[in-house]
């Protein structure tokens, strides 16, 4: 039961950040509706807060979920599940401090604007670093344990990678040992990669903590950006790949049919580890002293990452569930909906990382668009999933058929009036990271704010309903009586 | 097997511990950021390989204590890589060459403790590590050439 604990503690505490930066940018898009009037460092500084808070957020839900699925596999140690939190939450309360005080540089602290010009005070600067240090330090711990895990589970890297299944299938299959579940490869991959990134995040991070002690400094711009984004770009991807573990797992138990690991999944996942950890490079196409070099490794590698999910993961979904006689529940509804919701947003994400597009979408937004759809209508999606198979499953009680309808209308309608905004005035050129827009930005965020007041009103509904299952008795199934025992 | 393994560990120990105390042998003080990380990189790089190589435990878990240490430990060893104290550091061969030492040991210590956490988290740990360490000789400390 404690392990359910730390999953619900981080599960929930990423649900409460979730919904209040869904606030956040709620006021962002009413600003830029013209609706309300917020001063522009105010809004740079929400701007920060809702970018960093939305990530770390999902990672969060992510995290607590994963970490109890393969504790299920193999036993870890809770108290370092507790460190991890502690660093993370502690991170959290810093960032929140920081933009408090109005630091405004964005969640990417792209060096040197956190320092140069800033018209917020230093110590919030200091503070934001040390915010994202705490959340990095937290997310090496879970990643190095959640490693540790897989390696003991599986038989090391070997084991863990399904090797022997793929290269010698039939000694494999006689020896009767047993290959990872599918959702075993996202843990994996997450833990691999998700400590790189927090090497490069970790390397950047005390770089500017050290140039904020010592402005005398000298960092290399080109450098800390590149570093940046391969921490940033890596921990927010990885999110839905954390995510989709959930949707391994529960979507068979509506389906009836079993999802195994086969070799194809296998050798997707290997395309993953390799994909993720180097298509960050499609964040620096403008920057023309980037090596020309890594720009095609960018563009290749954001191809090839979007394979695997498409072709297996997806695809694999929705053969899982075709003429399956889906039991439709919220939960599954939403892990359906949020496999619907990563293939948009992945459409848009290779759209843009295309070179000569990226050239006209990079400054647009478009760039919001897609991994908003990815994160709001992908991994936000799983995580509810989860959230509503734990709490359908422990009380063997379902939503009623008119609350699914409006839930439903809400998240994904409300949602995709919210995203479409994005993607429309992304397509018209509208620029992104700006407070006031240019026409048509203005009249495009009136209908996507309303979109985003029917999605926020879409959650309320969801934790209104999560309430009230979490609220009914535990399900007890009723034991056959004894032979011979009396009637 | 094992005797290559045993070999190139002491090999790999032995010349970290050398290379620790070239300070007192050159007397160098005018050193590069971009060329002291490099060196440092690679002293860490020798106490990395030394310790992959004689490591001998079983796959069985431990302490979590040693998970602690195995994450902590690269992001202290990035604070006293602060290029700030090299100038300090830098003018005295014997203090140098201890600083080099600390590198080799720390380094040591993480993959260590990540072996001794979980058997092959150590690998990982190492990769960490010197990803840090050699990726700050391009730009911690360092301007734009």
């Amino acid at each position: 039961m404690r392990e359910r604990t730390v999953m619900w503690a981080y599960m929930l505490t990423g649900i409460a950040v979730f919904v209040l930066m869904a606030l956040v940018g709620l006021a962002m898009r009413m600003e830029q509706a013209q609706w309300i009037t917020l001063n522009a460092q105010l809004f740079y500084s929400l701007l920060t807060l809702h970018g960093a808070g939305m990530i770390t957020a999902m990672v969060l839900c992510g995290m607590g979920g994963l970490w109890y699925l393969m504790y299920q596999e193999q036993p870890m140690d809770h108290g370092i599940a507790w460190g991890a939190y502690f660093f993370i939450v502690l991170g959290v309360v810093c960032v929140i401090g920081a933009v408090a005080g109005g630091f405004a540089a964005a969640w990417t602290f792209l060096y040197p604007l956190p320092f140069v010009g800033a018209v917020w005070p230093s110590w919030s600067t200091g503070l934001f670093l040390w915010g994202i240090a705490f959340v990095t330090i937290g997310w090496a711990l879970w990643c190095t344990q959640i490693l540790g895990c897989v390696f003991q589970a599986y038989g090391g890297l070997r084991g863990a990678l399904a090797w022997d299944l793929v290269f010698h299938h039939d000694e494999f299959e006689k020896s009767g040992r047993r290959e990872p579940p599918p959702f075993a490869f996202g843990a994996l991959v997450t833990a691999i990669d998700g400590l790189l990134a927090a090497a490069a995040g970790m390397a950047v991070g005390v770089a500017l903590i050290m140039h904020w002690y010592h402005p005398q400094l000298p960092i290399d711009p080109l450098w800390a950006k590149n570093l940046t984004y391969f921490f940033g770009h890596t921990f927010a991807n990885l999110a839905i790949y954390m995510a989709i573990a959930f949707v391994y797992f529960a979507l068979p138990k509506y389906t009836n049919r079993e999802w195994h690991t086969s070799q194809v999944l296998a050798i997707a996942w290997w395309g993953t580890l390799a994909f993720v950890a180097t298509a960050y490079f499609h964040h620096l196409y403008m920057d023309f002293v980037q090596p020309r070099a890594l720009q095609y490794i960018g563009e290749v590698a954001s191809y090839l990452a979007a394979f695997p999910p498409a072709v297996v993961t997806i695809f694999g979904g929705a053969l899982l569930v075709y003429r399956s006689h889906l039991r439709w529940t919220l939960a599954s509804m939403f892990f359906y909906a949020g496999l619907v919701g990563w293939l948009i947003g992945g459409i848009g994400a290779v759209i843009d990382a295309t070179i000569p597009i990226n050239l006209s979408l990079h400054n647009t937004l478009w760039v919001p668009a897609h991994f908003h759809t990815y994160l709001l209508e992908g991994v936000a999606m799983f995580v509810f999933g989860w959230i509503f198979y734990m709490l359908e499953t422990r009380a063997e009680a379902f939503t009623p058929l008119l609350m699914r309808w409006a839930i439903g209308l809400c998240v994904f309608g409300g949602g995709a009036l919210l995203l479409l905004g994005w993607y429309v005035a992304g397509a018209a050129g509208v620029p992104r990271r700006y407070s006031m827009q240019p026409a048509p930005g203005p009249d495009i965020a009136s209908w996507a704010s309303i979109g985003a007041i029917i999605l926020i009103a879409g959650i309320l509904l969801c934790i209104f309903e999560a309430g009230r299952l979490a609220l009914l008795p535990r399900f007890v199934p009723e034991r056959a009586p004894k032979e011979g025992a009396p009637a | 097997m094992n005797l290559v393994r045993t070999a190139v560990g002491i090999c790999a120990a032995v010349a970290a511990l050398v290379l620790s105390f070239m300070p007192l042998i050159t007397h160098e003080v005018e050193i590069e950021v971009h060329t002291h990380h490099i060196d440092h990189a690679v002293l860490m790089g020798l106490g990395v390989i030394a310790v992959l190589a004689l490591y001998r435990r079983g796959a069985q878990a431990s302490s979590p204590m040693w998970l602690w240490i195995a994450v902590l430990l690269p992001v202290a060893i990035m604070f006293l890589m602060a290029p700030s104290l090299y100038s300090d550091i830098d003018p005295q061969p014997l203090p140098h060459s201890l600083y080099h030492l600390m590198f080799v040991l720390l380094a040591a210590l993480t993959v260590y403790a990540g072996q001794r956490f979980v058997r092959g988290v150590g690998w990982m740990s190492a990769i960490v590590l010197e990803f840090m360490a050699f990726v700050a000789a391009w730009g911690y400390g360092v301007a734009p050439r």
